[in-house]
């Protein structure tokens, strides 16, 4: 089956004054169809304007980008305007029409299409059952919350019966109640209309959330890509390894003894296996950093932990970690020296 | 002094004053809009920029808004006079206010579109829409309310440029302050067109806020 997007060689070189920076650096990809494609990187790291150049609102600098297997950059403005009603996208800032009610922003994208204002207004109540917002129809969006904003704004652009759909930091202005509720409809959307979805974040936990491959992206430039589990459990990449580990500081070193990184998966953590390391071998183990959630009573999650200085006590406990189904790897940050 | 002539004069140069504010008010958006759009449209940030059509038509905006209305007023008189056919009343001053009033609206629609969000317009381009459906159902219709109370603006400062016309025989209030107050030496006359000429003003800016207000959605 052809790929529902190709992205060859893309570059998006920015040029200010006399100095010039590239956003977006020779990159390739392939996104499956119906697949949920994570795009993840620190601020700055070029995903906004990497996801831009899939609609072409920024002009690539050189490249292909072939979507739905027509290449965008060979379309004459009318082609592209027809085409971008196969690519949705939503905004980190919604971007609703505030002078116009929930309905009737629904209903845009169908009168650029030319559909007859009572088959829209149909077909718009339609999507808005669909996204649970019927019953603000007739409410102005000035009045909704984010969470409704962006509902309104993804009932919006299913309008257009999109084959793609780009999200530009979706959940990024919302509370985490609003993210997973907006995570889990776009989830709904992808197996129920079959839509190809490209995440664009900042947060690793809305890529694992919903996402079934992810490209980490760093200056512009693919840093490591690959399915989500794999960069879940053994990151290859200091971008990947910031970001699954984000304190905002680098995590101290507690004793000279190796520091490790361990994960833990739904299915692994039936006992209280840090407890029990530590009655095993009578030796203390730091935790650096934690972040498990518990999903059906099971802890899943990861944790950095520093082991005793002793290397055969360390190689015995990460030995037992891995038999107990854990992932385990030696965790170093590259601006340690520094602390 | 007020006997009913007096006050039939007074009748007729509000009537007049409003004519002349309203047609110049009318004209001046028809040429105005166009450039405001234009001059939008084709800025680095625009949905359409283009540099040579942007710095043409600000340019011209600019001298023609630098030009005191006075002058302008006794500059245009040819222009006027193939136009209307002569160059003193109230029809006849509509000439010089258009042109003074286009470039001026043109300006502030300008700004006005300017102000809608940068993304919206990204949203309605990612939706497929056409330049002309982002101009018309986008820019115009989410600026409204700004828009609104540009006109409001416009017409309080045309219906002033107007009253200034009387130096020339333009007609309307204005022309009446001058033939009487100042010429005549009457100055109650004078003073009763400078009150219905405050009134008008504080009408319009009432009217013109109070409906901007009421078409503004993003208000709770």
């Amino acid at each position: 089956m052809e790929p529902a997007i190709i992205v060859k060689n893309l570059t998006k070189i920015f040029t200010r004054k006399d100095r010039t920076t590239a956003a977006v650096d020779h990159i390739s990809f392939e996104v499956e169809k119906g697949e949920i494609f994570g795009i993840i990187g620190l601020s700055g790291a070029g995903k906004s304007t990497l996801v831009r150049c899939l609609n072409l609102l920024e002009k690539p600098t050189e490249g292909e980008v072939i979507i739905n297997g027509k290449n965008l950059l060979q379309l004459s403005p009318r082609e592209l305007r027809l085409e971008r009603r196969d690519i949705g996208m939503i905004f980190q800032s919604f971007n609703l029409l505030m002078q116009r009610n929930v309905l009737d922003n629904v209903c845009f994208p169908l009168e650029i299409a030319g559909v007859g204002r009572a088959q829209a207004k149909a077909r718009a109540m339609e999507l808005l059952k669909t996204v649970g917002l019927e019953e603000k129809a007739s409410s102005y969006p000035a009045l909704l919350s984010g969470g409704q904003k962006q509902r309104v704004a993804i009932a919006r652009v299913l309008a257009s019966d999109p084959k793609v759909l780009l999200c530009d930091e979706a959940t990024s202005a919302l509370d985490p109640q609003n993210t997973k509720a907006i995570l889990s409809l776009l989830k709904d959307i992808n197996q129920k209309f079959g839509i190809t979805i490209v995440m664009i974040t900042h947060e690793m936990a809305v890529v694992q959330e919903i996402c079934d491959r992810v490209l980490v992206l760093e200056n512009g430039q693919v840093a490591e890509s690959g399915p989500v589990t794999e960069i879940f459990h053994a990151p290859k990449s200091e971008a990947a390894k910031r970001l699954l580990v984000k304190t905002g500081a680098p995590i101290l070193r507690m004793t000279a003894g190796r520091t490790v990184r361990v994960t833990f998966e739904e299915g692994s953590a039936y006992e209280p296996i840090i407890g029990n390391v530590i009655l095993k071998f009578g030796m203390p183990v730091n935790i650096l950093f934690a972040d498990m959630k518990n999903i059906n009573g099971l802890g899943v999650g990861h944790m950095i932990l520093s082991l005793p200085e002793n290397p055969e006590i360390a190689d015995a406990m990460i030995a037992y970690f891995m038999e107990k189904g854990l992932g385990v790897e030696d965790w170093a940050e590259e601006d340690e020296q520094n602390v | 002094m007020f006997d009913a002539g007096m006050i039939k004069i007074l009748l007729e140069g509000t009537r007049d004053t409003l004519y002349m504010t309203g047609m110049s008010v009318l004209f001046g958006y028809i040429l105005g809009l166009p450039i405001g759009i234009a001059l939008c449209v084709t800025d680095t940030n625009g949905i359409r920029p283009n540099r040579v059509v942007y710095r043409i038509l600000d340019v011209i905006v600019n001298i023609l808004r630098s030009i005191p209305f006075l002058i302008l007023l006794i500059l245009v008189i040819p222009v006027t006079r193939f136009i209307v056919g002569k160059s003193y009343g109230s029809s006849a001053t509509i000439v010089p206010l258009v042109i003074a009033a286009a470039p001026f609206i043109g300006r502030m629609v300008e700004s006005s579109l300017k102000e809608v969000d940068k993304g919206v317009v990204e949203a309605a381009q990612s939706l497929g829409a056409s330049d002309f459906t982002i101009i018309f159902k986008v820019l115009l219709t989410e600026a409204r309310t700004s828009l609104l109370v540009g006109l409001t603006i416009a017409l309080g400062t045309i219906l002033g440029y107007s009253a200034m016309a009387g130096v020339v025989g333009g007609g309307g209030l204005g022309d009446i302050a001058i033939q009487y107050g100042y010429y005549r030496y009457n100055t109650p006359v004078m003073l009763v067109t400078i009150v219905i000429l405050v009134l008008l003003v504080q009408i319009l800016q009432w009217v013109g806020m109070l409906i901007s207000k009421k078409l503004d959605r993003r208000i709770r």
